[in-house]
């Protein structure tokens, strides 16, 4: 078990919200969190919604280590995501982080392909930024339902060499699945893929890397309670039994997945709730 | 203003003040010490720990409810030879009482579990959770009957000279029968209360929001409930010890539970939403005592007015 002693229970400062696209960047100063933080790592913020009990999480979706700040973008799934968006700047945030196992960088140089659905391409543009700092080559694939529904991916350039879109109806980019633009590319030869997501989108990702070959990433998506490893609730069928994604994940080794066990996703509000 | 006096006795054992872990809401221990010292508890109560490994329920597992939460675990354990050997060495070195929770299918299971912990060194005490609401079959929550209670904790007490602590249900008409009958056939004392039995159903979808259907309800939604219970053994048992438990969050929730009767008081559902909830209801009883008459939080035990209640 990986028990990380980077994590902290502290109080940050929200400095920015901001639209993007559909969702909403939050912007929190939290400088012993941000530093610490790598990407597919998440924090557990604590929201004061009517009735609410637990801190929800949200994946960091980047990190400016300079001014101690990191970034969340954040779907507005249920109460708990309404509030944090709603909040006025220099309101003080309990939370807890940086929590949960990172992607893991490629040992040598060579070729990423970042596959994300909807707002996970944001934990993916942090990635990328790093894996192309690093000498790697990344490609980055972004899918959604709708044109509305991309996440906007702002700087191309310093994220990865190549970015393609995909909407399911052709609204923007090419239309079709981003697993299809997956498929496509890893014609090309050999990557390594990391993907973030809904979890059929990792389901499909997970089939299409195993038949090809290839190592993959993802950082599952999964109700959770505590988001510190106690609670048990976001359990995900691996070949060891189940694992908790906010403590052995939330990235966690594709081929590790029991997929045909996972539960079909839910409407309520997924991890980001 | 002098220095105040946390520690309590809790039957046999002395604990360095009065608040503790709930089972089920610690895992191994090592997840909670990155975020504070466990010396700063009273004790660890475990996780329940079942003979045989436990994959537990499906997802979904949880749903959140005003002021609290429905889980259904289902009693995910490594089983009881795993976490002797895997889990339990460390715990037992952190400088913190270690009360095991164990959970059995029938009497003999938990004589069998009873038996295998007896002899682990740095034990301090055993919780017999006979009470559990996530199992197959409601028949079997031995909580639940006078009979089953005193089958499972006199096989416990029969092999086992660890003090016992008989974890009950408030699900059952009068608490204060259950309890009786596990002092009678053993315990050292009795934890109060395990979740409540509930459900929570989505409208959109028309199904529960678990997929086991049920799960047990904790949180703030039902201190009262425990509060009540705890009163109600205090007044009917005397002076057995007990530790109270179900929706304490902070201090304040805390000293509700000791005035109520309990000797110490577990926060399970709070670590869940804060992980320093406990290190802040203990620093929170030191500053209150320091502005009291009492010097020591054990002279506090019972003392809600009980004259118009009892």
């Amino acid at each position: 078990m990986t028990v990380d002693a980077a994590v902290s229970a502290t109080t940050g400062t929200l400095i920015a919200t901001r639209p993007a696209g559909r969702y909403h960047r939050c912007s929190i100063a939290a400088p012993d969190v941000a530093t610490a933080a790598v990407p597919g790592q998440f924090v557990a913020v604590e929201v004061q919604a009517p009735g609410t009990l637990l801190r929800r999480p949200f994946a960091i979706a980047g990190v400016d280590t300079a001014a101690g700040v990191l970034h969340l973008v954040v779907a507005t799934v249920g109460a708990g995501s309404a509030w944090l968006v709603a909040q006025a700047v220099s309101t003080r945030l309990r939370l807890t982080g940086p929590l949960g196992r990172g992607f893991t960088m490629p040992a040598d140089p060579g070729r990423c392909l970042l596959v994300g659905g909807g707002y996970g391409v944001a934990a993916l543009e942090w990635l990328g930024a790093r894996l192309l700092a690093a000498g790697h080559r990344v490609e980055l694939l972004s899918g959604a339902a709708t044109a509305q529904a991309l996440y906007p991916v702002t700087r191309h350039d310093t994220v990865a060499g190549t970015v393609v879109e995909t909407t399911e109806d052709g609204s923007s980019g090419q239309r079709g699945l981003v697993t299809d633009a997956l498929g496509d590319r890893l014609r090309d030869g050999d990557a390594m893929v990391y993907a973030c997501g809904p979890m059929p989108m990792l389901a499909a990702v997970a089939g299409i890397t195993r038949r090809a070959g290839m190592t993959c990433e993802v950082a599952v998506e999964e109700h959770m309670g505590c988001s510190v490893g106690v609670c048990m609730t976001c359990v995900v069928p691996t070949v060891h039994g189940y694992a908790r994604s906010c403590i052995d994940g939330p990235v966690m080794d594709a081929s590790r997945i029991r997929w045909e066990s996972v539960d079909p996703p839910r409407e309520d509000g997924l991890r980001h709730g | 203003m002098g220095e105040v006096d946390l520690s309590v006795r809790l039957g046999p054992l002395r604990l360095r003040n009065p608040v503790v872990t709930a089972s089920g809401c610690f895992a191994s221990g090592r997840e909670m010490a990155r975020f504070f010292d466990l010396s700063t508890l009273g004790a660890v109560v475990t996780k329940s720990v079942t003979v045989e490994p436990c994959a537990g329920l499906p997802p979904p597992r949880m749903a959140e409810t005003d002021s609290g939460m429905l889980n259904a675990i289902g009693l995910q354990n490594p089983g009881i030879d795993t976490w002797v050997e895997r889990d339990l060495p460390w715990l037992v070195d952190q400088d913190v009482p270690v009360i095991a929770s164990i959970a059995g299918k029938t009497a003999d299971e938990y004589g069998l579990l009873a038996k295998r912990l007896r002899d682990v060194p740095g034990l301090a005490a055993l919780e017999v959770n006979i009470s559990c609401p996530n199992v197959e079959d409601r028949g079997i929550v031995f909580a639940c009957r006078t009979g089953a209670t005193a089958a499972a904790i006199s096989a416990v007490a029969q092999v086992c000279d660890l003090p016992i602590f008989a974890k009950l249900t408030p699900d059952v008409a009068d608490i204060t029968e259950i309890a009786h009958a596990a002092v009678d056939a053993g315990a050292t004392g009795v934890s109060l209360i395990n979740t409540l039995l509930g459900m929570a159903i989505d409208v959109t979808t028309r199904r529960p929001k678990l997929a086991a259907g049920t799960g047990g309800l904790s949180g703030p939604a039902i201190r009262p409930v425990a509060i009540r219970a705890v009163h109600q053994v205090r007044h009917a048992l005397g002076d057995v010890p007990i530790i109270g438990l179900g929706g304490a969050c902070t201090c304040t929730d805390v000293l509700e539970f000791i005035m109520a009767g309990a000797d110490a008081v577990a926060i399970g559902t709070a670590t869940f939403a804060d992980p320093m909830a406990i290190p802040a209801a203990v620093e929170g009883l030191t500053r209150w005592l320091r502005g009291q008459e009492e010097r020591a939080i054990a002279q506090v035990r019972g003392t809600a007015d009980t004259e118009r209640t009892a």
